[in-house]
């Protein structure tokens, strides 16, 4: 796998890959791909995809109001809240 | 009660309990010391909880104010660190959840609890799960008790270990394609992954959803039979979780006759001399207790490993697109949002998860999606089929869990092939969603424990703790205890 394409997924990922670590991906990439190879060959055609291993029936509930995590609990995780919200760097210019 | 508390299976603790044979209280304190004499120089535990015996002590007091006690009174057990508990940290073994403590418990957790259930502490794995070896942890490797310079495992090593070393009688863990048998074979202990959906993944952070599996380690099968009937069951909270009858805590009757398929593909290149020969040992005990063994083919067992990296990569990739320094864990400074997320993520995470969150967004990127992505899934349908094929033929399907036994630490972290080639034996069974069960089955001449796996058909989990036990009350192998 070349370099421009590591720095390709990395930027699609938001990733930042210092030198040694993009000549790694190329190397590791490579060779795990390079094993991968053998599925193209398989013929699947006319053959349905499986998202998950078993049918699964989609389930609903009443669309009521439930029990929800309470906002200081989660905002106890915050690295940085500020007024009861989680803060970010300006993404918007005044 | 004779036997030292930290040997006992968690139906005895659990029984001596109810009878007031043993008090909670002192089956925590003797395990805590275990842990605390044993887990220097292991690693198997990440953090202890001491106060999980104020736990203990309101049993007791249960117990003596007459109150009906549950299931799990006062059994010990350990959690791989990548189940939420209220309060504690989870960290997946990532720097990136650094000081991160859960706002709400997982389901699977919630299930034990209500059973009186002491829950011990966390155990170590592989960064979010990614790994076979237990190496890929911001806490450091984790140690296989039977030869400490080798690896247990992974990525659930820290519960295998745990359960080895006879510092819980059982241990939680998660299986995406082979994290709680691999390790378990190689650690000489019993695990069980379920049935794709059977146990809630409710509060179980998530590494590929479509794959993962809460699953157990233990030394007795019975263990795992009451663990399942207690942790399995429809939870609204998991729209993926089975609405399926629940298996019995008591392990069913054997019955009356047993088909074992043997696939030659689970007996192909790469196997260890020692492994096959321990494995072909087991099945002819098997076959002389009367089970019939039938030779048959698994033809698409080498697409398996390609079709489950590309799938559990791409939605590995989707799922840990969540950490981004906003909402919890480690945030780096940085003076714009983009800039935020990828030195958060750049720092935050270890190179085994860059390259499979990579490796993920490959397949799924425009002009690459249909070659890897969903052909990987078309394929996962046909390797569906086939399992479903042998299962007209058989019971079970049975071969080695792991190719290899333990090898040494650092001996594949850079090859990642290597690495990936140690679950050339698991990653079917979650692909296709159906339960399997490694079981110790004999060590090598270097002492090195070998497992056996047992594949069964969608929810037939207590078929294969059936066979376990029979087999396992006749050979012994899982009394096989690691040097002090």
């Amino acid at each position: 796998m070349d370099r421009t394409t590591i720095e390709a997924l990395a930027e699609l990922a938001r990733l930042r890959l210092d030198e040694a670590e993009i000549a790694r991906a190329a190397r590791q990439l490579g060779r795990l791909l390079e094993h991968f190879a053998t599925l193209a060959a398989i013929p699947t055609g006319a053959v349905e995809a499986s998202p998950y291993p078993l049918p699964l029936v989609l389930r609903t509930r009443p669309d009521e109001v439930g029990a929800v995590l309470d906002r200081a609990a989660l905002l106890a995780n915050a690295p940085v809240a500020r007024a009861g919200a989680f803060q970010v760097p300006r993404v918007v210019d005044a | 009660v004779t036997e030292a508390i930290h040997s006992l299976a968690a139906v005895d603790v659990a029984r001596a309990v109810h009878g007031g044979a043993l008090r909670a209280a002192d089956v925590v304190d003797a395990t805590l010391q275990r842990i605390a004499t044993t887990d220097p120089g292991l690693g198997a535990f990440v953090e202890v909880w001491s106060d999980a015996r104020a736990t203990a002590e309101r049993i007791d007091a249960e117990r003596a104010r007459g109150h009906a006690l549950g299931r799990l009174a006062g059994v010990p057990i350990a959690l791989k660190d990548n189940f939420a508990v209220q309060g504690r940290a989870t960290t997946c073994g990532s720097r990136i959840l650094a000081g991160y403590r859960a706002p709400y418990t997982a389901t699977a957790i919630e299930r034990l609890l209500r059973e009186d259930a002491v829950l011990v502490g966390r155990t170590n794995m592989d960064e979010f799960a990614m790994g076979s070896s237990t190496e890929h942890s911001c806490h450091g490797p984790t140690r296989n008790p039977f030869d400490k310079t080798r690896s247990p495992g992974g990525s659930s090593g820290g519960s295998a270990a745990a359960v080895a070393a006879r510092q819980v009688p059982l241990a939680l863990g998660s299986d995406t394609g082979g994290s709680v048998r691999q390790p378990a074979a190689l650690c000489g202990v019993l695990g069980l992954k379920p049935t794709y959906g059977r146990v809630s993944r409710h509060g179980l952070v998530a590494y590929a959803s479509s794959l993962d599996t809460v699953g157990a380690c233990a030394r007795d099968p019975r263990d795992l039979a009451l663990w399942l009937a207690i942790a399995a069951g429809l939870d609204p909270l998991d729209s993926t979780s089975l609405d399926a009858a629940l298996p019995g805590a008591e392990l069913p009757p054997p019955p009356a006759r047993l088909r074992i398929g043997v696939p030659d593909e689970f007996f192909g290149a790469g196997l260890d001399a020692e492994v096959e020969a321990s494995v072909r040992a087991a099945l002819a005990q098997l076959a002389a207790g009367g089970a019939e063994l039938v030779p048959l083919r698994l033809a698409t067992m080498p697409h398996a490993i390609p079709a489950y990296y590309l799938i559990a990569t791409a939605e590995a990739s989707s799922n840990l697109a969540r950490y981004d320094g906003v909402r919890y864990g480690l945030r780096a400074d940085a003076g714009d949002v983009d800039a935020l997320y990828r030195e958060t993520r750049s720092r935050g995470f270890g190179d085994e998860v860059k390259l499979r969150i990579l490796l993920g967004t490959f397949g799924l990127s425009r002009g690459y999606h249909d070659a890897y992505y969903a052909q990987a899934a078309k394929v996962r349908t046909l390797i569906r089929r086939d399992f479903a094929a042998a299962f007209d033929r058989c019971d079970l399907l049975a071969g080695p869990t792991s190719p290899i036994p333990a090898f040494p630490l650092g001996s594949r972290l850079e090859d990642p092939l290597a690495m990936v080639l140690c679950d050339v034996l698991t990653v079917a069974a979650n692909l296709a969603g159906i339960p399997a069960l490694s079981i110790p089955c004999g060590v090598t001449a270097a002492g090195l424990p070998i497992g056996l796996q047992l594949h069964a058909p969608a929810l037939q989990e207590p078929l294969l703790l059936q066979v376990a036990a029979q087999w396992l009350a006749a050979s012994g192998h899982h009394r096989r205890e690691p040097p002090p």
